[in-house]
């Protein structure tokens, strides 16, 4: 699994680990019972505190992509839907990041979210 | 031709095997058979470091054990040769040449030392024997070697190799595990033949057996990760052993298929001429060369990936990246 981080990036540190996490997930070079590195290892290589680590993972767990199993640390779920899941995830955190950048406000992505839903068959259009 | 060359290198190197094997067990049959009558019921087949004897089997077990090792170890070897490459095939036919000396002069001795003797506990094993054996092995084993010669040099296949470029200021890791699953089956037969070992009462050889166990089974999944010290092979949590290659040292990753036989003639951790390496299966291995020459590889899935990383980092640490 490649984890690329940029500190001066204005997305935090975390949410970066996760995305990189997602995206492995997403594009199958990591695949189910595939065993994360414990956070404090990454930490040690990315040059980041171990803190940030972990909250990238604790997002991963929240959004039900990983799994603490005991004996071997945090492993990528079974379930066979984690690859739509985990691009879903990504597709979502790129539409916030993206209003954000366009200084849209949270109130504003929902109700731009939801006014899709009645029209949208299925495929996300072009962004 | 080099394809020529290869095979005419692999039928030299497979002769040089079986023709020593199939002579020592004709020449044990032959003494077998020449001296058969004149040996006693329960003959002397191991000896302590004074070359007193203290183990005896009967005179028909001795024979067949004899002769089911030289079998055995012909094959086996024979099997290494055909599937072994480059300076494997080399160390393998030098092995398989020599060590037929070495065991056939020490079978046919024991079978001589047992001759017109009336009670098999006075029994002796002159000890020049040994040396005498070993130094026939080893000059034979260093014909062979250089009979076979390395080999054409263009055997080295080459490997798959991208570079990974990272933006300024951009940490990266890449970090995999890898496991054996021809080490796990082995550390369970090893655990069960222990278990049974102790449930009879062998304590000496069921707690071996455990250790051994244990050990081949730690060994058999291994964490591989690539970041910016370089790149670093080792079995978590323990924190040793840990074998690394420093970011400095890097001369070119890239991405290679090994077989764990013929490149490397087995699993585990491995050393041969020109390289050493973590070889837990056959397959995909990122490999990477060293400053100096000196290949290390490690076979982990996806290793395209660690490669261009750790050529992206090398590039970046010698100022052409970015």
């Amino acid at each position: 699994m490649l984890f690329r981080v940029t500190p001066d990036s204005p997305v935090p540190l975390g949410e970066q680990i996760a995305a990189c996490v997602r995206g492995a997930i997403a594009d199958g070079s990591a695949r189910p019972g595939e065993r994360l590195p414990p956070a404090r290892s990454l930490a040690g290589s990315l040059g980041v505190n171990v803190h940030t680590v972990l909250r990238g993972y604790q997002r991963l767990r929240d959004e039900g992509l990983v799994e603490l199993r005991r004996g071997r640390g945090t492993v990528v779920t079974g379930r066979t839907d984690a690859p739509g899941l985990a691009r879903l995830l990504t597709l979502a955190a790129e539409l916030v990041a993206e209003a954000r950048a366009l200084g849209v406000d949270d109130e504003e992505i929902l109700r731009l979210v939801s006014s899709q839903l009645p029209t949208a068959a299925g495929e996300p259009g072009p962004p | 031709m080099a394809e020529t060359t290869d095979e005419r290198g692999r039928g030299r190197g497979l002769a040089l095997v079986v023709l020593p094997h199939l002579a020592a067990i004709g020449i044990l049959t032959a003494v077998a058979i020449g001296v058969r009558d004149r040996l006693p019921d329960r003959v002397a087949t191991h000896f302590d470091g004074g070359g007193t004897a203290d183990g005896f089997l009967s005179r028909e077990a001795l024979l067949a054990l004899a002769l089911g090792t030289l079998v055995f170890q012909g094959l086996a070897l024979g099997v290494a040769l055909w599937r072994g490459r480059g300076p494997m095939r080399r160390l393998t036919a030098a092995l398989g040449a020599g060590l037929p000396v070495f065991t056939g002069t020490l079978l046919v001795t024991s079978l001589l030392v047992n001759v017109d003797v009336a009670d098999p506990t006075d029994v002796r094993l002159p000890l020049w024997w040994l040396p005498v054996a070993l130094g026939g092995g080893a000059l034979v084993g260093l014909g062979a070697w250089r009979l076979v010669g390395s080999g054409p040099r263009t055997r080295e296949r080459p490997g798959r190799s991208s570079v990974l470029r990272l933006e300024p200021g951009e940490s990266a890791v890449w970090s995999r595990h890898v496991g054996s699953r021809v080490m796990r089956i082995a550390a369970l037969v090893v655990l069960l033949a222990s278990l049974v070992s102790l449930a009879v009462g062998e304590w000496a050889p069921g707690l071996l057996g455990l250790l051994a166990a244990v050990v081949v089974g730690a060994l058999a999944s291994v964490r591989v990760t690539v970041d910016g010290s370089g790149l670093v092979v080792d079995l978590p949590p323990l924190p040793r052993p840990r074998l690394s290659v420093p970011l400095a040292s890097v001369a070119e990753a890239e991405a290679v298929r090994v077989d764990a036989i013929g490149d490397f003639g087995g699993w585990g951790y491995r050393v041969r001429p020109g390289a050493s390496g973590v070889v837990l299966r056959s397959g995909e291995a990122l490999r990477v060369r060293r400053e100096g020459g000196r290949a290390f590889v490690v076979t982990v899935d996806d290793a395209d990936t660690a490669a261009a990383l750790l050529n992206g980092l090398a590039a970046r640490r010698r100022g052409e990246g970015g």
